[in-house]
């Protein structure tokens, strides 16, 4: 081509461009903003239709919980999330909204029950402590079947009693108010824990304490209705006819209290869920009741005591046979008019088991006085006895004596049943201290010394007067004879001497004293005695570390001690790794 | 015809005698306050912009020094608390090999910001006096620091994310330093600096050879 | 030189057309070949406003749903862009907060309602809007404080930075902000100075 200027001719007959089409379509930029609201539409729709409901619940403080983070969980695996905490009305409580998954919505039924998981040290352990990390969560249990649903629920204090999946038995427990039993607190039995106790709740009377327990399967399978529980918080020190005996059952039931149970009587059916059981206070109670079923109706029977009895009183066994079959419920004063010794008598009343007393159960009251009253025809009474060591604890006694005069029950003016006594029982002189004591009054000491005095007495009057004779005047002509009595006196006096019966006298006198001396230092060693073993029970440091090692008590001990060292040192290479490594932790590596 | 200001042919609004609107380009005459297009204020020149733009350099110089003291962020893991600052953070991303991004925090945190001072006070100074420099190459180290200055809010974005993020109570959480938000600072005082620049004087200079 | 500007020809196969001056600002199309040689007016701000109101829509996702999901062994953690402004939320912080808050969301959400405010009713036929002038200034100046775009930057640099200790998901409104960061560019680029000016000037609805 030339380049010659462009010829502004050529230019002059241009086409016009083309236009499109009137009525032209709307401009294809629409279609952005509706992609966009159809995106925002779906994703707002997919965040509705995956959430699950919203429930709520209520807890008694926020500890921990945050909205937007906070977990529920069920075996560790996230089943939800809170969204919201705030105040329940009132700011009684505190409420947290929380989101559950649409896919396990199905199980939050009714039945569900809600608990806040967060780090606790406790007798039984430390639990919790990955939360520590990980922020509280919450945990849920249910029992994996549909029921009702529901949307508000109250979180319990403490974890259920049975996880889910935990298969057992659950039992209710009745225990005097008082004792030291907590929620969570260890159900043992041969020494091996088998299931815990739940929330302990007060009756109305204030005078017994009610809770749930749970017994884990197997072991739930010794449990019987034969089987007998008692307390065993702390320990039990028992200074009794038996000995001293201490017995710890394991650190958790130390320091959190807990219940034991044994069976002391084979026999005994299945129990089922709900069943009812007592708590003794010890082992020797339980055991005690072992033949004890259900309670009948104590029988209420007194007695008239002539004698003073220094230690009768108020729960004063009453025993049958040396089998515990009563109480002492009252101890009163009684002005008999009618001639006798002791214008005042002591009425004891007491409270007997029937079934102790061998009779069955649901009798009526006649039928019961004719019972006895046949027994009481043949000896029955009741006198006072004592036990222990040192004889120092008193009881009722209930003896068959056929040697008694005949007797029979008598009704007192109130209606009460009256048995007939028998004389205390004679203690035995030859055991124990008391008998020496006894023995040692007894001896005729104060007659002997009076006679000898008197001999001695009497000797010096008649050598006076063997001598007054002898100085008389016509003396003489008897000298020979007189000196002759004189003589014998004189080899008398010396046999007497020569015989040692001063001397055996004096000795019988010297040993009396020293045994008296004796019984002196041993009754003042008695309370160094007692102050020891109080200051034995006291130090519980010195009983534990001279405790049978192979104890259960001491195994906790050691189990928890090394538990406490593995914690502490896989906290400190945890510290060492992640100062070697910051990024170690959230890696997981 | 020789106006002055007259440079191939080409004439500037403000030597014709009228008013340009810097929004929208209308040409008025001078005694019109508000463009009758886009009502914006006219102003055939901004005259105090140089003191503007000093104030404002200043102003984000002295924010720029604690923002370079303070950590940026806080890390604690476990009880251990870790400080990075700016430059910090710089070298932490060398050492784990990441260099691309460690090139890009310290392009966005420590060299765009420096440059951006340097620049605009040469310009400042260079533009208070006449000058002999070529007007072009002026005109585009502005637009390049006006465009330029907003970049560098991006280790601000950075630890605004990490702390959104990060926050997982004992184990590990970030929280923001005083630094993220001297640096803030420090950005936006920057980028109002350089838009406080009438560019036009870039040219005037050159046009009169006095300022006007 | 001298040229003619009313002279325009088809890049695509070089077919000169003459166009009125009315025709400068509507759509045409080459005679020939039917390629696109001029826009229009009428276009170029429906586009705009089309644009403003996608982006508008997208930051709408992007407040209310999760931007990025961190996991790192057992722990979960996930945060929106409100999370994120809120990260700075407390005491001395609280004006990083509100500045965050303001670059990322606030101006680019003003900037599309202030272009819708200012042009839809030229689109639908109608008189300017009261201030709309004003509305349209403002979206121009505030062009350099939305950094949408800058915050995405800053997002991968965070990742790059946690991808190291932690496994990072992103979310809904991390795609949706992509988007809004796409759509904002389109439409400064179709925001032609003159054609809108000239526009709102010529609005005699």
């Amino acid at each position: 081509m030339s380049n010659t200027a462009p010829d502004p001719s050529v230019l002059q007959d241009l086409p016009s461009p083309r236009h499109d089409k009137p009525g032209r379509r709307p401009s294809l930029i629409w279609i952005m903003p509706l992609l966009a609201l159809a995106v925002s539409a779906g994703v707002v729709w997919n965040n509705y239709a995956s959430q699950g409901p919203l429930i709520t619940v209520t807890f008694k403080t926020a500890s921990g919980i945050r909205a937007g983070t906070t977990e529920v969980r069920i075996r560790d695996l996230r089943v939800g999330i809170v969204e919201a905490v705030g105040f329940s009305d009132g700011m009684a409580a505190v409420e947290a909204q929380i989101r559950i998954d649409k896919n396990i919505a199905r199980y939050v039924d009714t039945d569900a029950e809600f608990w806040l998981v967060e780090p606790k040290v406790t007798a039984r352990g430390v639990s919790g402590i990955g939360t520590l990390l990980s922020g509280v969560y919450i945990a849920v249990n249910w029992d994996g079947k549909e029921g009702i649903k529901a949307d508000r629920f109250v979180a319990l204090d403490v974890p259920p009693l049975a996880s889910f999946g935990e298969e057992g038995t659950r039992i209710v427990l009745r225990a005097r108010a008082g004792g030291q039993l907590a929620a969570g607190a260890p159900v043992l039995t041969s020494g091996i824990e088998v299931g815990r106790i739940g929330q302990p709740s007060l009756s109305v009377s204030g005078t017994t304490v009610t809770m749930e327990a749970f017994i884990l399967e197997p072991y739930n399978a010794r449990l019987t209705t034969n089987a007998r529980f008692w307390d065993a918080s702390g320990l039990s020190f028992n200074l009794g006819a038996q000995g001293i005996a201490l017995k710890v059952d394991s650190l958790a039931a130390l320091l959190e209290g807990g219940v034991t149970f044994g069976t002391p009587v084979t026999g005994g059916e299945p129990v089922a869920d709900g069943h009812i059981f007592d708590v003794f206070p010890s082992e020797s109670i339980a055991r005690a009741n072992a033949f004890e079923a259900d309670a009948s109706p104590d029988i209420t029977a007194s007695t008239l005591l002539d004698t003073d009895v220094n230690g009768l009183g108020l729960d004063t066994i009453v025993r049958f046979r040396g089998v515990k079959v009563g109480e002492v419920s009252d101890v009163v004063g009684i002005a008999v008019e009618e001639g006798s010794q002791a214008p005042v008598k002591l009425r004891v009343d007491m409270r007997l088991s029937p079934r102790r007393l061998g009779l069955s159960k649901g009798l009526s009251d006649d039928r019961v006085r004719e019972l006895l009253d046949a027994r009481v025809a043949n000896g029955l009474r009741a006198r006072v006895g004592s036990e222990g060591l040192f004889g120092q604890t008193v009881i009722l006694e209930l003896v068959n004596l056929p040697s008694q005069a005949k007797a029979e029950i008598t009704l007192d003016p109130d209606g009460r049943m009256m048995l007939p006594t028998a004389p205390a029982a004679v203690p035995d002189a030859d055991a124990g201290v008391n008998g020496l004591v006894t023995r040692i009054s007894n001896l005729p000491i104060e007659e002997l010394m009076t006679a000898a005095t008197l001999a001695l007495g009497n000797i010096s009057k008649l050598t006076d007067t063997a001598e007054g004779v002898l100085a008389a005047d016509g003396m003489d002509r008897i000298p020979a004879t007189v000196d002759q009595t004189l003589q014998e006196v004189r080899s008398l006096v010396t046999a007497i001497r020569d015989g040692g019966a001063i001397e055996n006298l004096n000795a019988t006198l010297r040993s009396a004293d020293s045994a008296l001396k004796s019984v002196d230092s041993a009754a003042s060693t008695l309370p160094a005695l007692a102050t020891r073993l109080n200051a034995a029970a006291d130090g519980l440091q010195a009983v534990v570390s001279g405790y049978d090692s192979d104890s259960r008590f001491y195994k906790d001990i050691r189990g928890v001690l090394r538990d406490i060292s593995t914690t502490a040192e896989s906290f400190r290479s945890l510290a060492r790794s992640i100062e070697r490594n910051p990024n170690s932790l959230l890696l997981g590596r | 015809m020789d106006i002055p200001g007259h440079q191939h042919g080409l004439i500037t609004a403000r030597n014709a005698g009228m008013v340009a609107c810097t929004s929208c380009g209308l040409v008025v005459p001078p005694e019109v306050q508000a463009c009758p297009r886009c009502h914006a204020r006219m102003q055939s020149r901004d005259e105090g912009s140089i003191q503007r733009v000093l104030a404002w350099l200043i102003a984000g110089l002295i924010v720029y020094v604690p923002a370079n003291m303070y950590p940026m962020l806080r890390t604690t893991q476990m009880f251990k608390s870790q400080d990075s600052t700016i430059v910090g953070g710089v070298v932490d991303l060398i050492h784990h090999h990441a260099y691309a991004i460690a090139a890009i925090v310290f392009v966005a945190s420590v060299v765009i910001p420096v440059g951006k001072f340097i620049v605009i006070a040469y310009l400042a100074v260079l533009l208070s006096r006449p000058h002999d420099k070529d007007p072009h190459r002026l005109h585009t180290l502005h637009a390049a620091v006006e465009f330029i200055g907003r970049w560098s809010m991006i280790d601000v974005f950075v630890v605004a994310i990490l702390v959104a993020l990060v926050q997982f109570d004992v184990l590990a959480s970030i929280k923001p330093g005083l630094a993220a938000a001297c640096f803030a600072l420090s950005v936006v005082f920057t980028m109002l600096s350089a838009q406080a620049f009438d560019p036009r004087l870039i040219w005037d200079i050159t046009d009169e050879g006095t300022p006007q | 030189m001298i040229y003619d500007p009313t002279c325009i020809a088809c890049p695509q196969c070089d077919v000169v057309h003459r166009f009125s001056a009315t025709e400068m600002v509507t759509r045409t199309r080459c005679v020939r070949c039917g390629y696109q040689l001029t826009l229009g007016k009428s276009e170029a701000i429906t586009r705009v406003v089309g644009l403003a109101l996608t982006s508008t829509i997208l930051m709408g996702i992007v407040l209310f749903a999760p931007f990025l999901y961190l996991n790192a062994g057992a722990f979960d953690s996930s945060a929106s862009v409100v999370d994120v402004v809120l990260g700075f939320a407390s005491g001395i912080m609280m004006p990083l907060a509100l500045a965050v808050l303001v670059f990322i969301i606030v101006v680019p959400v003003a900037r599309s309602m202030l272009l819708i405010y200012a042009l839809a009713p030229l689109l639908a036929g109608y008189r300017n809007a009261t201030g709309a002038q004003s509305a349209l200034r403002w979206a121009f100046l505030l062009k350099p404080w939305a950094m949408a775009e800058i915050f995405m930057v800053g997002v991968a640099v965070a990742l790059v930075k946690l991808a190291g200790m932690a496994t990072v998901n992103t979310g809904a409104a991390f795609w949706a902000f992509v988007l809004l960061v796409v759509v904002n560019t389109l439409q400064d680029t179709f925001m032609c100075r003159n054609t809108l000016w000239t526009s709102l000037a010529t609005n005699t609805a």
